[in-house]
């Protein structure tokens, strides 16, 4: 196989992986990819509500969206904005980290404590394994299959998808997803709406290339789109009910970052995510050195790769669109029988990640877990969100402070990472700083005898 | 009737007997699993690819390649230790797994010399020390000379406590006498990320992602910390030319079978394994992909090789006062 062609088939698939993680979270609540958790908030409310067509004609779209508007940034601007990567350092990426743990807690419709609750779990469970930054095992308890640390996806497979089964089963047994309108209407009228949102779209887009630039990006993205999106929206209460626009902002961010997580790897030879390091594999095995000679040097596989992301995206489109119906069609079978199969499908994708058994009953046992969060009324996105980023988390944090000797101020040591974390820290005290506000008013107000509007 | 069913017991015997008389002309009787303890797309997977595919043309069935990532290699180790000891069960193992681990790991789950039994050793992975072009040094004496006037000033980083790039590090501090911070990484992207963005000044990094960064002025290359010259990249002196005579620091990659595998086929798979590693194109690829090909040594050999890395290494690792906190 010619060169170009074999990376091009081996992105495509990469293509098809980024738009087919909607699918099952829309349609069964269970995240088919790490970046696809905040589509399940929105998404699977509208499958419950019967708009199951209308959800994943949304998330494919503007994951077409975000994709497009990455590789137009990588089209005109991939060696000038790679080196925006490097201006990363660990501070840098803690603040980051930082900032979309903030905005959970600021940003949040649940009670705060409960989110708190949540988000200590996960980066309690976030710290079983092997530490890399001083070699140590924790909480391993001598058991050897713990020194991989918890799985996120498997994590994430239990707590969504297992827990939701569980519910069901005791409510009752149907799916409460119901037979979808199938036609090409459905997809002309979320396409119609869809300008009405360009403001998220553009957000989310925006948020999705700067994350995805910077290595390990697109699940954070994906959750800050959808924050933000809520944040902004005029109906904050409407989100995590079925809103179309809490499936568009995370799709696109989510989709935007993984695109753009492509750039640093062609401009600079650094992946920028697990996908991205096994593209890079195939480039090696074929003896094209990625790096900021790959546009000098071989210019046809670069720009042959970068208009196969166009074409990509647009099949891509196309394809997951013609099987909209027959995904939707898959909540009309009964829940007797597709219950098993979501379970079954379920362990293989928990023992896939792995090959490990052992993350087969660790779903389980979070499934049970997801199960008593849902009753409890804990959120479970905090846990998932502290599971997921809690290492690197606390790593960035760790090698900021060998970095600077201890000193917090690092996090205030230039304007990029000085504003990210001062941005963070208002958005953690927002809940206080607005309480303050009305009262410190209130009290004003009739002191001054109302001489002022404020 | 009686003498029926005692002839067919009796060739059932002989036959169990004679199956079990001749396990290396029936080895291999399935598919063989070649496990690879790193997650896919690096450099050992790769070349566990090609090698996987040479073998299977050889042995007449599937080889499968079944990477289990995670644990620092552990986990990867552990399932093949307690896998059926018939050869259709691999693993390739870098230096930590066998060597380092041996003295890193309080109790390691597995035994390094009893559980595995070495096959074929088919390459070297040297790494190359680059730093960041803006610090004022061009050559090894330089850097060793200007670290010595700026203590604790420098930091360098790698890719986590006990990994190759760490130690390798800390040997040249003791060798040379200079005093360096260590920034432990999550792996070679971010490592090479922040040498190239100025957070941290130097870096023994993989040798297939450097080249190009160095040929473009991203990172300076100092030395090479294998003996020999990395074919990928010609010009870099090794460290042990540079400056520093007899420095050597390498991982490597070893085909082991679970403990207590039969010696024929053992001797099979060696045989077979030796044939593939001469094989031009996969002595190419081990170079594009920055290794330095080897010409396995025997089984009785490649024993006392394991035997004598876990001694070196385990002198490094106590220097450095990291033994047994695993």
């Amino acid at each position: 196989m010619d060169p170009t062609t074999a990376i091009v088939m081996l992105s495509c698939i990469y293509w098809g992986a980024l738009f087919g993680g909607a699918i099952t979270s829309i349609l069964f609540n269970i995240p088919g990819e790490a970046w696809s958790v905040a589509t399940t908030f929105d998404g699977y409310p509208m499958a419950q509500n019967g708009q199951a067509a209308e959800a994943l004609t949304a998330a494919f779209t503007s994951s077409f969206i975000g994709s497009l508007v990455a590789v137009m940034l990588i089209t005109f601007l991939a060696p000038g904005i790679a080196s925006f990567a490097l201006q990363f350092g660990p501070p840098e990426f803690f603040s980051v980290y930082l900032l979309t743990f903030c905005s959970f807690v600021g940003l949040g419709r649940e009670d705060k404590h409960k989110t708190l609750i949540s988000m200590t779990l996960g980066l309690l469970l976030a710290g079983i394994g092997l530490d890399t930054v001083s070699g140590q095992l924790r909480m391993t308890f001598g058991y050897e299959e713990l020194l991989r640390g918890i799985n996120f996806l498997v994590a994430v497979i239990g707590l969504f998808g297992i827990s939701e089964i569980l519910l069901t089963m005791e409510e009752r047994l149907a799916l409460r997803g119901h037979a979808a309108s199938i036609s090409l209407r459905v997809v002309l009228k979320v396409w119609r709406e869809m300008p009405r949102y360009w403001m998220t779209l553009l957000r989310s887009s925006a948020i999705g290339c700067w994350l995805g630039i910077t290595p390990g990006g697109a699940i954070a993205a994906s959750f800050m789109g959808y924050n933000l999106a809520k944040r902004f929206s005029n109906d904050p209460e409407g989100f995590g009910k079925g809103k179309i626009e809490g499936v568009f902002a995370p799709e696109t961010a989510a989709h935007a970052s993984g695109t753009a997580a492509l750039l640093p790897m062609l401009a600079l030879g650094i992946p920028g995510s697990g996908t991205a390091a096994i593209l890079l594999g195939g480039l090696l095995v074929w003896g094209l050195n990625p790096g900021p000679l790959l546009f000098v040097e071989h210019k046809d596989f670069v720009w042959g790769l970068i208009a196969s992301m166009y074409l990509g995206n647009v099949v891509g489109l196309v394809m997951v669109l013609t099987t909209v119906p027959v995904f939707a069609a898959i909540l009309r079978v009964p829940f007797s029988a597709i219950a098993p199969m979501i379970v079954v499908s379920c362990a293989i994708g928990a023992f896939a990640i792995q090959n490990a058994m052992f993350d087969v009953w660790l779903m389980l046992l979070f499934g049970v877990v997801g199960y008593v969060f849902k009753k409890l009324n804990i959120p479970l996105a905090p846990f998932t969100l502290a599971l997921v980023l809690g290492n690197r988390a606390e790593s960035a944090f760790r090698l900021s402070m060998i970095g600077s000797g201890g000193d917090m101020f690092v996090f205030w040591s230039n304007w990029l990472v000085g504003s990210i974390t001062t941005l963070a820290l208002v958005l953690l005290f927002w809940p206080v700083i607005t309480q303050i506000y009305v009262r410190a008013t209130r009290l004003w107000r009739p002191a001054s005898g109302g001489s002022s509007a404020a | 009737m009686m003498s029926s069913l005692k002839s067919c017991v009796a060739i059932a015997l002989a036959l169990t007997a004679l199956s079990q008389s001749a396990p290396a002309q029936d080895f291999p009787t399935k598919a063989v699993t070649l496990v690879v303890p790193l997650a896919p797309g690096g450099a050992m997977d790769i070349i566990a690819r090609a090698y996987g595919a040479k073998l299977s043309e050889r042995l007449g069935k599937p080889v499968i390649i079944e990477n289990r990532p995670g644990g620092g290699t552990v986990t990867a180790a552990v399932s093949v230790a307690k896998a059926a000891p018939d050869g259709h069960t691999l693993l390739v193992t870098p230096s930590g797994t066998l060597a380092t681990n041996a003295t890193l790991y309080k109790s390691l789950p597995y035994d390094p010399i009893k559980d595995f039994v070495p096959v074929a050793l088919y390459t070297k992975v040297p790494f190359v020390l680059v730093v960041n072009p803006a610090l004022p040094v061009k050559t090894l004496p330089e850097l060793i000379k200007y670290a010595k006037d700026n203590p604790g000033k420098l930091s360098y980083a790698s890719t986590g406590i006990g990994t190759v790039p760490h130690l390798a590090f800390e040997i040249l501090k003791t060798m040379s006498g200079i005093d360096i911070t260590h920034v432990p990484y999550r792996g070679t992207p971010p490592a090479l990320n922040d040498v190239i963005g100025g957070h941290v000044h130097m870096f023994f990094s993989d040798t297939a992602l450097a080249p190009p960064l160095i040929n473009d002025g991203k990172v300076r290359a100092l030395g090479i910390s294998s003996l020999t010259r990395a074919g990928i990249l010609p010009d870099v002196p090794t460290i042990a030319e540079a400056g520093l005579p007899g420095f050597e620091a390498v991982s490597w990659h070893l085909i082991v079978a679970p403990g207590g595998t039969p010696r024929p086929i053992v001797e099979k798979v060696h045989a077979e394994l030796r044939a593939v590693t001469t094989a031009p194109d996969i002595r190419q690829q081990m170079i594009t992909m920055g290794l330095i090909p080897l010409e396995t040594p025997s089984v009785d050999e490649l024993q006392r090789f394991v035997a004598s890395e876990i001694s070196s290494w385990g002198k490094v690792v106590r220097q450095v006062g990291i033994a047994g906190t695993e």
